[in-house]
């Protein structure tokens, strides 16, 4: 650092043009930016714009939140390379990270969230680092969302079965944030897992989960759905504007008490399918 | 600006005021069209504005772009405030979007500059504190850096690799997703 001042001499300000961009001006285009376009390219254009993107943690608040209709094609990275980049990031943020978008595993959590406790939206897609098919418990991911108290947005979408013979993982990450506000769970489908669709059990909601005073949304993709699960959905979130569940589920053994709980709920979509299976 | 009072507002609307550039020209602009100027704006209602207001740091060449642009927003922020009253809502919805079609159409093509003017445009807005000028300015730099190498930027915008090897050899250790 002794010799940072010496470095601004580098550039003579009439001549320095681009690079002597005064830092707010400079900051300002990196906001525009976007984290994942400054860690690909304009922070290593020089000195001068390396030290801004290094230096400002609040231009980290945010990792990997555009969208990808913006990634550009020769951009498309590997996800060990995307991971890294994303790691290096979390850590610019030196802990004020607030949202984070990207892959994680088992071994990746939870040091991420770890380095970024403040984090109010998380949204990833989770692998297992195991290759095998064997259903897992993801007893991992639960640990680590235990340790994000100011969580209010989560989206999980699972690159694995869940061994939900020993694990509800609705009810268990229910648990681990009953502050959210929005949850959106996208479980492993019959693409991922390299099966045909009858080879494979959908995700069965049939349990009780804790009560989520603040829960607003809740989606939950490829799951088999039964009265007890939706009884207990509605019952749980007093405060649930728009439920979305996709998957099977059968219409017709709802009874009357079931129906008025679901009218309260301003967005409803249920499964239109029966699990074929029944 | 002298004496207060209701029928003056037109009056303070049409009050002009000369900018003098770095290189001495002169420019007459209503106080409406200056006061998008957040620095020339305190500087008139501190009272220091007769005799003109010297912009040391603003050559004329880029003093009258600013003044364009400045005009343009102006005349746009008067019309919307003057037709909320005279127009339906389904009409002043109307009003309002062609004005701002019509805005955009001018900045898009206030745009069309070389880089050194963009660069000089972005200093200029920054001394001169004009929010919206900045923005625009500062967007049109992060989208041609887009989706650009390291290399390609510094080419477009005439920047000299000033890393050490040391420096560079660090940076590939720490970030060697830009390098492969």
């Amino acid at each position: 650092m002794s010799s940072s001042s010496d470095r601004r001499c580098r550039y003579d300000p009439a001549t320095g043009g681009w690079a002597s961009l005064p830092r707010d001006i400079l900051l300002d285009v990196f906001f525009k930016l976007g984290p994942r376009e400054i860690v690909l390219g304009a922070e290593f254009a020089c000195w001068a714009w390396r030290r801004t993107a290094l230096e400002e943690p609040s231009l980290w608040r945010h990792i990997g939140m555009e969208s990808p209709i913006n990634c550009w094609p020769w951009r498309c990275v590997n996800r060990d390379i995307e991971s890294a980049m994303m790691s290096a990031a979390v850590d610019r943020a030196a802990g004020q990270c607030e949202a984070f978008k990207g892959s994680s595993d088992e071994e990746s959590l939870i040091p991420l969230v770890e380095r970024a406790p403040s984090l109010k939206s998380l949204h990833i897609e989770h692998h297992s680092i195991y290759w095998d098919y064997d259903a897992r418990s993801g007893e991992e991911l639960v640990e680590a969302l235990k340790k994000l108290t100011l969580l209010e947005d989560l989206q999980i979408y699972f690159q694995y079965a869940i061994d939900w013979e020993e694990n509800n993982m609705l009810q268990s990450v229910c648990h681990a944030c009953p502050r959210l506000k929005k949850l959106v769970m996208i479980y492993a489908s019959g693409i991922v897992l390299e099966l045909n669709e009858d080879e494979y059990c959908k995700e069965p909601i049939d349990g009780e989960i804790p009560v989520m005073d603040d829960l607003h949304t809740l989606e939950l993709y490829e799951c088999d759905l039964s009265c007890k699960g939706l009884n207990a959905i509605l019952d749980s979130c007093p405060a649930l504007q728009t439920l979305h569940i996709d998957g099977y589920f059968n219409k017709q053994e709802m009874d009357q008490e079931l129906l008025m709980k679901c009218a309260r709920v301003k967005n409803l979509t249920l499964p239109k399918r029966v699990n074929p299976q029944d | 600006m002298a004496s207060a009072g209701s029928g003056d507002e037109k009056a303070a609307a049409a009050a002009m005021i000369t900018l003098i550039s770095s290189d001495n020209e002169k420019f007459e602009v209503t106080e409406a069209t200056a006061t998008l100027s957040q620095t020339i704006r305190h500087m008139i209602e501190d009272g220091c504005t007769d005799g003109g207001v010297p912009l040391p740091n603003v050559t004329s060449k880029i003093l009258a772009r600013v003044i364009e642009y400045c005009k343009k927003h102006a005349t746009a922020a008067a019309g919307e405030e003057g037709s909320s009253s005279s127009f339906s809502d389904a009409a002043f919805l109307e009003v309002d979007r062609a004005f701002l079609e019509e805005l955009e159409e001018f900045d898009d093509a206030f745009l069309e500059v070389d880089r050194a003017t963009l660069f000089d445009l972005i200093l200029a807005a920054n001394y001169l504190d004009i929010k919206g000028l900045l923005n625009l300015t500062c967007q049109k730099v992060a989208d041609s850096v887009k989706g650009k190498t390291p290399e390609q930027i510094r080419e477009m915008y005439n920047i000299v690799n000033d890393l050490t090897p040391e420096e560079e050899a660090e940076i590939r250790r720490e970030t060697q997703w830009a390098f492969e």
